[in-house]
C-alpha cells in the first residue's frame, strides 16, 4: 500500500514505536488518547498488519542482548539469483534478504540462538548453493534502530547507542522470543504470553520494563515496514575508512537526520569497506540528497565508497535470536497436553464448523444464536487464533472443482537433514500442509496447485531443491471426506473412540 | 469451471482467513473494490458449486484434545477396493479416505484412511475395526502417526 495513511493509522504507527504501554490492556490505554475504544484500536492495528505496513508490535533488542546476528552477502550470478535467494530465505533464521545493486548482490541477516548456529546456517547455505558467503560481523554500532518518523519522512534524530550490559539469562529467553515475535493483537496480549510461559502477567510486565531500564531492549513498540509505507527507496552506503578515523566518522554519520542505521563492520578479503550507513526515502533522489549531506557532514567525501540501492526484497521478518517457549513443534504422543478449551469456546468452535452466515454482520448473527454479543464472538475468535486452537477462520476452497489439484506427497528425509529439508519444502507456497510421521517416509505434505501440471511442476521443483525423491500419491478415488471432530471441553479423563 | 479474475482475487483475499471485523464481507469487498454484497453472492455460489467446502473455523485438532492422529494405510486387493473403500469410509473415527497409487516395492498400500483419537490406543482400536472389515482382501497395513505439524496454511493461490 503506497498511499498516504489515514490520520488515525498514522498516529497509531508513528506514536507508539517506543514506549508502547506495558499494562494489561495496552490498546484501551492507547485508545483513550484518541477517543477510541480498545476494539477500535485493535481493528486498526489488525488492518495495518494485514496490509503489511505494521510488521509487529514488539521488542527491538540491543546488540549484545543475546543470540547472534550476522550480516552476510553473496555475489550470485544473475541467472541464479532467484533460486539462491529462495534457498537463503527458506531458513527461519534469515530475517532480511535483499537484492542490492552491486556485483555483491544478495544481502541478508542471519540470526540464531548462538554464533555456532548462525555459522552452521551460513555453511549450509554455502553447501546448498555452492557459493561463498561473506560474513560481515558488526564491530561497533553508532546508531541503531530507534524508530522512524513517518511524518518527517526520515528517522528520528537521536544519538547515543548502547550495547546491552549483559546478555539475557537462559530463563529469560522464552519471553525474549515472544517479545521479538510481537504481541498478539488481542485486548490483553501480555496475559496470553503469561499463559504460554506459565508466569503471572505481572512478572512478564516487570521483566519487560526491566529490560527497557537496563537497555537490553532498545525500544518496545511498533515496528513498521518502510516499503509498505511508501519508503520504497533504501540505500546502504559503505565506506573504507582508516581505523584511526572510523569512530569519529561513524559518530558524525549517526547525528545526521535521515540516517537510520550506522555501523562499523569487519572487512573481509573480498570486501574492503568497514563503515556502513542506511538511508530510507520515498524515492532515490531524496535518498541521494540525504546521503550526500551525510557524506559531507562526516568528512567522508574522499574515502573509497559505494552506494547500494535495494532492488528486490526477498524476505523481511522479525529476528529469531532467542529460544522460544518449549511448547510448539513437537507434539505429545500421548494425551499429556490438557485441552484448554472452556465449554463456551468448545460451543463456539462447534457452532462455527460451517454454515458461517453470508449476511452483512455475520458475527452478530452467530452471537445471536449463542446468546453472545458480536464483540465477544470476534474477540474469542481472535484469542483462539492467537492461541493456535484455530489455524484459520474462513472459506475452505476446494480447488479441484476449478481444475486444481491437491497431491499428497512424501519424502524419506535423513534425520540429520530434517530441519533444512523441512524449511525448503515449507518455503514452497504450493505446500499447504506438512506433517512429520512415524515411518521411513517421515515427511508427508500436500501440494495444492491450480492444475495437475502445476502440481507436477511444483513436485519436480521440490525434488530439485532438496535433492531427494518425492513420492506422489494423487488420489485415485475419494470415498469420504468429512473432518468434523467435536471440540472437547476441558474435563477429566476422556476416552478416544467414544467421543467420535 | 475456470476461475475468472474476480474469483482469483476473492480467493487470494480470503484464503488466509476472513477479517475478524463486524462486516467482514464489506472489508473483503473494500480490498477488491466491490460492494460486500457482491462478495457474499459469489461466496454463496462457490459454496453451491462445491468450490468452497465450508466457511468456518479450522481447528488445530491437537489443541482440541485429539493428540493421536494416524494415517492408516492398507494394501487392499485391486478387485475389492471399489467395494470396500466406501465401507471403510463410513466407520466412526475415519475422516479422509482415499484410494491412492502404490509405489512398489517399498510402498504396497493403496487405501488411506485418517484416524483421530485422544490416544494411540483409541486409534489402534479403530484400526482393528478396519482389519475386521477388510478381512482377507487386505494383505497388510501400517499406521503413520503425525509427531509434528510442520506447516498448515491451506491453499495459497499465487498473486
Amino acid at each position: 500500500m503506497h498511499t498516504a495513511q489515514p490520520p488515525t493509522d498514522l498516529a497509531l504507527l508513528n506514536s507508539w514505536q517506543r514506549d508502547f504501554p506495558l499494562c494489561r490492556e495496552p490498546f484501551a490505554l492507547i485508545g483513550q488518547r484518541l477517543g477510541l475504544d480498545a476494539g477500535e484500536v485493535l481493528s486498526h492495528y489488525r488492518h495495518l498488519q494485514r496490509q503489511g505496513s505494521l510488521s509487529r508490535i514488539g521488542a527491538v533488542f540491543a546488540p549484545g542482548a543475546g543470540g547472534a546476528s550476522l550480516l552476510a552477502a553473496m555475489a550470485v550470478p544473475p541467472e541464479r539469483l532467484e533460486a539462491v535467494a529462495a534457498i537463503v530465505s527458506s531458513h527461519a533464521g534469515v530475517n532480511h534478504n535483499y537484492e542490492r545493486e552491486h556485483a555483491t548482490n544478495l544481502w541478508f541477516v542471519a540470526t540464531g540462538p548462538d554464533a555456532a548456529q548462525v555459522d552452521q546456517l551460513l555453511r549450509s547455505i554455502e553447501m546448498d548453493t555452492g557459493l561463498p558467503v561473506q560474513r560481515l560481523p558488526m564491530l561497533r554500532p553508532y546508531r541503531i534502530d530507534t524508530g522512524f518518523d513517518l511524518r518527517a519522512s526520515q528517522s528520528r534524530s537521536s544519538g547515543a547507542t548502547h550495547w546491552a550490559q549483559t546478555p539475557l539469562q537462559a530463563q529469560d529467553q522464552p519471553l525474549a522470543a515472544l517479545a521479538e515475535q510481537g504481541l498478539p493483537l488481542v485486548e490483553r496480549p501480555y496475559d496470553l504470553w503469561a499463559e504460554q510461559l506459565q508466569q503471572p502477567v505481572e512478572a512478564v510486565l516487570h521483566t519487560l520494563q526491566r529490560w527497557l531500564d537496563e537497555r537490553t531492549v532498545s525500544r518496545f513498540g511498533v515496528v513498521v515496514r518502510h516499503h509498505e509505507l511508501g519508503f520504497t527507496a533504501n540505500a546502504m552506503t559503505v565506506f573504507d575508512v582508516p581505523e584511526s578515523e572510523v569512530d569519529a566518522c561513524g559518530e558524525a554519520l549517526a547525528r545526521v537526520p535521515g540516517v537510520t542505521l550506522a555501523y562499523q563492520r569487519a572487512r573481509t578479503g573480498g570486501w574492503p569497506y568497514n563503515l556502513y550507513c542506511m538511508v530510507h526515502g520515498r524515492d532515490r533522489e531524496s535518498v541521494r540528497t540525504t546521503v550526500a549531506h551525510a557524506v559531507a557532514q562526516a568528512g567522508l567525501a574522499d574515502k573509497p565508497q559505494a552506494m547500494l540501492f535495494s532492488l528486490r526484497r526477498f524476505k523481511q521478518t522479525g529476528a529469531r535470536r532467542f529460544t522460544p517457549p518449549a511448547m510448539p513443534r513437537t507434539l505429545p504422543t500421548h494425551q499429556k497436553e490438557r485441552c484448554m478449551l472452556t465449554p463456551e469456546d468448545a460451543r463456539l468452535i462447534d457452532h462455527l464448523h460451517g454454515g458461517f452466515p453470508l449476511v452483512d454482520r455475520p458475527f452478530a448473527a452467530v452471537g445471536q444464536a449463542l446468546g453472545w454479543s458480536e464483540e465477544r464472538v470476534i474477540e474469542r475468535l481472535h484469542q483462539l487464533l492467537a492461541q493456535g486452537v484455530l489455524t484459520r477462520f474462513g472459506p475452505l476452497f476446494q480447488i479441484e472443482r476449478a481444475g486444481g489439484q491437491f497431491v499428497l506427497a512424501a519424502i524419506a528425509v535423513p534425520e540429520e537433514r530434517f530441519d533444512v529439508v523441512n524449511a525448503v519444502v515449507n518455503s514452497f507456497p504450493e505446500v499447504a500442509h506438512n506433517y512429520r510421521r512415524t515411518h521411513r517416509l517421515n515427511m508427508w505434505f500436500v501440494v495444492a496447485a491450480e492444475s495437475p501440471a502445476l502440481a507436477q511442476d511444483a513436485i519436480a521443483r521440490i525434488e530439485d531443491a532438496v535433492g531427494l525423491q518425492v513420492f506422489a500419491f494423487p488420489k485415485e478415488e475419494e470415498y469420504f471426506v468429512e473432518l468434523r471432530l467435536p471440540a472437547l471441553p476441558q474435563t477429566g479423563e476422556r476416552h478416544g473412540a467414544g467421543c467420535l | 469451471m475456470a476461475l475468472d479474475a474476480f474469483d482469483r482475487a476473492l480467493i487470494a483475499a480470503t484464503q488466509g482467513g476472513l477479517p475478524l471485523v463486524a462486516r467482514p464481507y464489506e472489508a473483503v469487498g473494500a480490498m477488491l473494490g466491490v460492494p460486500g454484497e457482491r462478495v457474499r453472492e459469489r461466496l454463496a455460489q462457490m459454496l453451491a458449486q462445491g468450490l468452497i467446502r465450508r466457511i468456518g473455523a479450522v481447528p488445530n485438532h491437537y489443541r482440541l484434545g485429539y493428540t493421536a492422529n494416524g494415517m492408516s494405510v492398507w494394501d487392499v486387493a485391486d478387485e475389492r477396493i471399489g467395494e470396500l473403500g466406501p465401507l471403510v469410509a463410513q466407520l466412526p473415527g475415519v475422516s479422509h479416505c482415499y484410494r491412492r497409487p502404490r509405489h512398489l516395492p517399498g510402498w504396497p498400500y493403496n487405501l488411506f484412511a485418517m484416524l483421530h483419537g485422544t490416544s494411540r490406543e483409541a486409534v489402534e482400536h479403530q484400526a482393528q475395526d478396519i482389519v475386521a472389515l477388510l478381512g482377507d482382501a487386505c494383505r497388510g497395513h501400517d499406521i503413520l502417526y503425525s509427531t509434528a505439524i510442520l506447516k498448515k496454511t491451506g491453499l495459497r493461490l499465487k498473486d
